[in-house]
Parts: structure tokens; C-alpha cells; sequence
């Protein structure tokens, strides 16, 4: 569009005035032409007035981002790497680049997402396969429960064949913490390992997501914190 | 406030932690698929012009070209009467004629069970036992059944079919799995002079079966094609005896939970009720004798596991049984005197699964009753490898 804009502003440009214009161009040979141009210089004041052109544009990244799914998928996806470039293109991160082509596994990371509205309240789900994700350092769980599958962040002992349990409910005593379940940090002993941490509740997970990473629960008693 | 300590202050002294409307909503909620940038960008709002009632704006229509001081015109939009078939949507799909309210669950041949024959034995209410039953093992065993020179017309089979088939030095599995599974049945089809009741059967490929039952309130539809079917002009006789029938009444169906029954299967609104066999009325062939499903695609993770074979073979030859039996004896969900049986044999080339399963009931709503019984003899191996190239060690051809 600037190009466009470019052109058009010296295409309403000429060596010449309106009024004046060379009469049969083609049948007067080039040379002549132009020692007629060059002796009318033309001065200032014979200039068409003219808005401000803009004789050059800058190139616009061609940066479109590979995440345009929007409907959930355990099958991988294919993704294309940044190489530390940033949506104009420039590297913004130096050190990132190269390595393994690889497939993204959408990971959900809100735990407490019940299959249906209708059905509110805390549910069980099964652990189907632990497997390997190159796209981050810890591995990842292939858990079914009701009739949908979903990816998440495997802990450390689990299995295939383990019963997880996803809850948002805080009773008044502490809940027997299972390795693998989801609670409330409200509804969990003070001293208990915690990991994929939401700032708020339906935010999804955001903190100690890595391998090896793994938080103590230390706060208690009532606060909105959750 | 004062007993507030660390993180807990700092929560009461923001503004939206003192219960205002956001409490119990995230400021911003989980992570949705898709970023923002690859949507369709949403169009340009209109000039304020058009917001005054009455008053109509002078737009550069008139102009032809874009005027700065001007309204940006709104032009009627254009229809052209005609789309092209590569940009044409389709209707919503409430106005299918075939759309229904209550969602149905479609299993297809591309349908892999996640829990495999567990969940098939359940929509199918099903008792599996593990083995051949003994009058279909004695048919084997007895030597009258025998083919002459069986063991080496059955290694030139799979040598015709691994090696010497096509022009390739190895041939792929999507070559030489119909190949195997054809020239098999070639081989028995060459007992008919010893046996005439054999011609009496005829090879069919690539019918689409459907049948649709209720489970437990949840409505369940087979529907596809499986490879090569065997149809016959004279049912299969029934395998199991009144006794062992009755027996199943107190077999009870192994759940999953927390695992959905109908996990894996395909949901769907858009669906047709009525069964169909494949064939027409008049067809000389009727009652349907084996299924033969073959996986014969190249990659191992694009082949169906052997669980999941079963499981499928289970549901096909359960969908051709039961589609049979409403043939025969009408729609009503009932407890049949004759029940219907249907064989089915599942391959990837080299590794076989049989199946016999005997249709006892087309009750299927309730839990409890007699249930219908399926003979599985799993894995079992033609050949334990084949390799197409002579292995050479120091320019010796190693025997």
C-alpha cells in the first residue's frame, strides 16, 4: 500500500507544467526531448504545488505466528521455531536457534476443567501413557477421563494406569494429598510438594511447570490467595 | 491487618481481593488456542456520520476514488448469484435433514478403542472367552479337512506374496497383505470339490455396513466398510448350547470408570437410524459368514495395535450379526431362539486374529440378561519372519 501511495505521488509529478505539455512526443526523436527540458529549468514558483511525498517505505515483517489452531487436539502439531527473532523479524534473543525439528503437544493446564457445565464438581481422571516432550524439560501424561483425552504435566512417580483426582473444593480439614491430584492450595496441608501453581483460580498453571521443580506449600490459614 | 503477614497483606491491599464483582473470576482467564494475530482481523468501523438517524452522509461513491473529509461509503453487499466450488460452506448443520438432537456414537474403521476389547465386550455387552470354540478347532484338527502338500503350498503363498508378487526388492505391507490374505483364501477355496457346500459362498468387498442400538441410553452406530467379507447362502449354526447361554446371565460387564464407555468413538448429530446390511433384498447371498480385516498400512503407528484390531473386528462382526438379526426377526429388542454367528479374521500380514462371535440377544439397554458370546484366539503367527535379502558376511552368503 505504501508502494502504491509511493507511485502514485511521482506519477503527479512532470519535468514539464500542465500547460505547456510537448506536443506528438513520438513523433520528435528522444534527444531532442530532452535538450528542450533542459533548457526550461523550471523555477520554484512554476513548481505544481504538491503535498509532501514519501520517496521511500519501510519493509513490513512477514511475521505471521504458527499457533492459529484454536480447537483442542491431543495429536501433535507441527510448529515453526523462532530462533529468538521477534515479530519484526530482528533477533531480540541471542543463543536461540537450531535443534531438533519438533511437534508441540497442547498441554492444558488447567487442571479443574470439568467436561461439561453441566456437571460441576470434582472429578476423576485416568493417566493412559507418560511419554517424552521435546518441547519442554518435564514429561508429559496422556490422562482420559468421561469422553475426552488431554495432555498435562506428568509428576515425578506417575504412572500409566494411575486415578488422578482434579477438585476445587476447600473443606474445613486438609485433604490427604495423593501425589498427582489437584486441589485448592486452600484444601492442602501446610508442607505438601506443590507444582503447576495458577496465580488465580481458572488462570491455568504458570509456575513450577519445569522438571525437577517443586515448590513447598508454606502459607495457611485463611487468605484469598488460592 | 496487623496479623496479615508477607503475601497475605499485600492480597488484602489490592483492590480487586476486597469482594468486588472480580472475585471469583481471573483477571485473565486460562490460555486459548489460537493467537490473536492469526484471526481474521475484524473490519474497519464505520464513520460517525452514519451514527446521526435521518441524516445521510456524503460519501466519494460518487468520486470514484478515496476523498480525505469525505464518509467512507457502505455499499450493499454483492451477491453474486454463484459460488465457486472450491469457496463453498456448507449449510449449518442444523438444518441437515438428517440432524438430530440426541448425539450419537459413530465407531468407524478408523476408530481406536482406547481401552480396546474391554470397551468393544461393553458396547456390545459381550462375554469374551479366550480360545476357538472345540467344533471350529476339530475342523481343523480333522485330517479330512486337510489341503494336500498344506505346509508348502502355504510357504509358497507367503514367498509369492513378500518376495516374488511384485518387481520390488521388498515389498511393502500394503502390497503383500491383500495379497496373503487372497491367496489364502484361494487355497481354501480349491477344497470345493472335496467339500460342495463351499460354493455356496461368495466373496464381497468394500459394502457399507450400518446398524444403529441403544446402550444404556446412549445410542451407538457401527458404520463403515470393513475389507473382504465371505457371504454365505445358509447361516452359520449356533456354537454355544442353550445351557452356556443361560449361564451368561450372571456375567457381569467389567467397567472402567472413570473412563467413559464411548470414549474414542465419534460423536455426531447427523446420523441415519435405519440398518443396512450392505446388500440388497434378493441377494443370493444373505447371512454373513467372516469378516477379513486387514491393516496394511506401511507405518507402524498408522497400524491399529493388535487390542485394537480385536475391538474392531469384535464391533464389525457384532454390527454384520446384529443388522442380520432384525433382518430376520424384526426390530424389537429380544432374546433370539436361533442365534445368528459371524466369523471375522483380522491380519497385518503377518500376525492373525480370529474371532467367533454367536448374536444371543439384540436387548442391549439393560445391564443385566443374557448376554452374547465372542471366541477370540489372538496373535497368532504365520511365519515368525521373512527377509527378502540373502545376508552376505565376507562375500559369503551366510545360510
Amino acid at each position: 500500500m505504501a508502494l502504491r501511495v509511493v507511485t502514485r505521488a511521482l506519477g503527479s509529478l512532470s519535468l514539464t507544467p500542465r500547460i505547456a505539455a510537448v506536443p506528438g512526443p513520438s513523433l520528435l526523436p528522444a534527444a531532442q526531448v530532452t535538450n528542450n527540458v533542459l533548457l526550461q529549468l523550471p523555477s520554484a514558483s512554476m513548481l505544481l504545488p504538491s503535498r509532501p511525498l514519501l520517496t521511500s517505505v519501510a519493509l513490513s515483517a512477514k511475521f505471521v505466528s504458527w499457533k492459529s489452531r484454536t480447537k483442542y487436539t491431543t495429536m501433535p502439531v507441527k510448529m515453526r521455531k523462532s530462533g529468538g527473532r521477534n515479530h519484526t523479524g530482528r533477533i531480540q534473543v541471542h543463543g536461540i536457534g537450531g535443534g531438533h525439528k519438533q511437534r508441540y503437544r497442547m498441554i492444558d493446564f488447567l487442571r479443574f476443567r470439568p467436561e461439561q457445565e453441566s456437571k460441576p464438581g470434582p472429578f476423576e481422571e485416568k493417566v493412559i501413557v507418560v511419554r517424552y516432550d521435546p518441547c519442554r524439560s518435564a514429561d508429559i501424561a496422556l490422562v482420559a477421563g468421561g469422553n475426552r483425552k488431554r495432555w498435562i504435566i506428568a509428576t515425578e512417580n506417575m504412572k500409566a494406569g494411575d486415578t488422578i483426582l482434579n477438585s476445587d473444593h476447600i473443606g474445613r480439614m486438609a485433604v490427604a494429598a495423593r501425589e498427582g491430584d489437584a486441589h485448592p492450595l486452600g484444601a492442602l496441608p501446610v508442607g505438601t510438594l506443590i507444582n503447576n501453581v495458577e496465580s488465580e483460580p481458572g488462570r491455568g498453571a504458570q509456575y513450577i511447570r519445569a522438571a525437577g521443580a517443586g515448590d513447598v506449600h508454606s502459607h495457611s490459614g485463611p487468605s484469598l490467595q488460592r | 491487618m496487623a496479623l496479615a503477614s508477607g503475601p497475605a497483606r499485600r492480597v488484602l491491599a489490592r483492590p480487586w481481593g476486597l469482594g468486588l464483582e472480580g472475585c471469583g473470576v481471573p483477571r485473565r482467564g486460562a490460555y486459548e488456542w489460537g493467537v490473536r494475530s492469526t484471526r481474521k482481523p475484524e473490519p474497519p468501523p464505520l464513520d460517525r456520520v452514519y451514527e446521526i438517524p435521518g441524516l445521510e452522509p456524503i460519501t466519494f461513491a460518487g468520486k470514484m476514488h478515496f476523498m480525505p473529509g469525505l464518509a467512507r461509503p457502505v455499499f450493499p453487499p454483492w451477491d453474486p448469484g454463484w459460488t465457486h466450488p472450491k469457496f463453498r460452506r456448507l449449510p449449518p448443520l442444523q438444518e441437515h435433514p438428517l440432524y438430530k438432537d440426541e448425539v450419537c456414537y459413530i465407531f468407524h474403521q478408523r476408530c481406536r478403542l482406547l481401552e480396546g476389547v474391554k470397551q468393544a465386550l461393553w458396547l456390545t455387552k459381550t462375554k469374551l472367552i479366550e480360545g476357538l470354540p472345540e467344533k471350529v478347532l476339530s475342523l481343523a484338527d480333522n485330517p479330512r479337512n486337510h489341503i494336500e502338500n498344506q505346509d508348502e503350498r502355504v510357504l509358497n503363498v507367503i514367498s509369492h506374496a513378500r518376495l516374488w508378487h511384485s518387481t520390488e526388492d521388498i515389498p511393502k505391507r500394503e502390497t503383500y497383505c491383500p495379497v496373503i490374505v487372497d491367496s489364502l483364501i484361494q487355497l481354501c477355496k480349491s477344497q470345493i470339490l472335496k467339500h460342495p457346500s463351499l460354493a455356496r459362498r461368495i466373496c464381497a468387498q468394500k459394502n457399507m455396513l450400518s446398524t444403529t442400538w441403544k446402550r444404556e441410553s446412549t445410542l451407538i452406530q457401527v458404520h463403515g466398510s470393513s475389507g473382504a467379507q465371505l457371504n454365505a447362502k445358509d447361516p452359520l449354526p449356533p456354537i454355544a448350547s442353550r445351557e452356556e447361554v443361560e449361564a451368561t446371565k450372571n456375567h457381569v460387564l467389567e467397567t472402567f470408570s472413570p473412563i467413559s464407555p464411548t470414549i474414542s468413538l465419534q460423536e455426531c448429530h447427523i446420523y441415519d437410524v435405519n440398518d443396512d446390511t450392505g446388500f440388497r433384498e434378493g441377494y443370493p447371498y444373505p447371512c454373513p459368514h467372516t469378516l477379513y480385516l486387514l491393516e496394511s498400512a506401511n507405518l507402524r503407528a498408522h497400524r491399529f495395535q493388535p487390542d485394537q484390531l480385536r475391538a474392531k473386528m469384535i464391533l464389525f462382526a457384532f454390527g454384520n450379526a446384529l443388522a442380520q438379526a432384525r433382518l430376520l426377526y424384526g426390530n424389537d429388542p429380544k432374546v433370539l431362539e436361533q442365534p445368528v454367528v459371524v466369523q471375522s479374521v483380522g491380519t497385518d500380514g503377518r500376525v492373525f486374529q480370529f474371532l467367533v462371535l454367536q448374536l444371543n440377544t439384540t436387548d442391549l439397554a439393560s445391564e443385566e440378561g443374557i448376554k452374547n458370546l465372542v471366541w477370540v484366539d489372538s496373535d497368532q503367527l504365520l511365519y515368525q519372519h521373512f527377509w527378502c535379502l540373502p545376508v552376505i558376511k565376507k562375500k559369503v552368503v551366510v545360510v
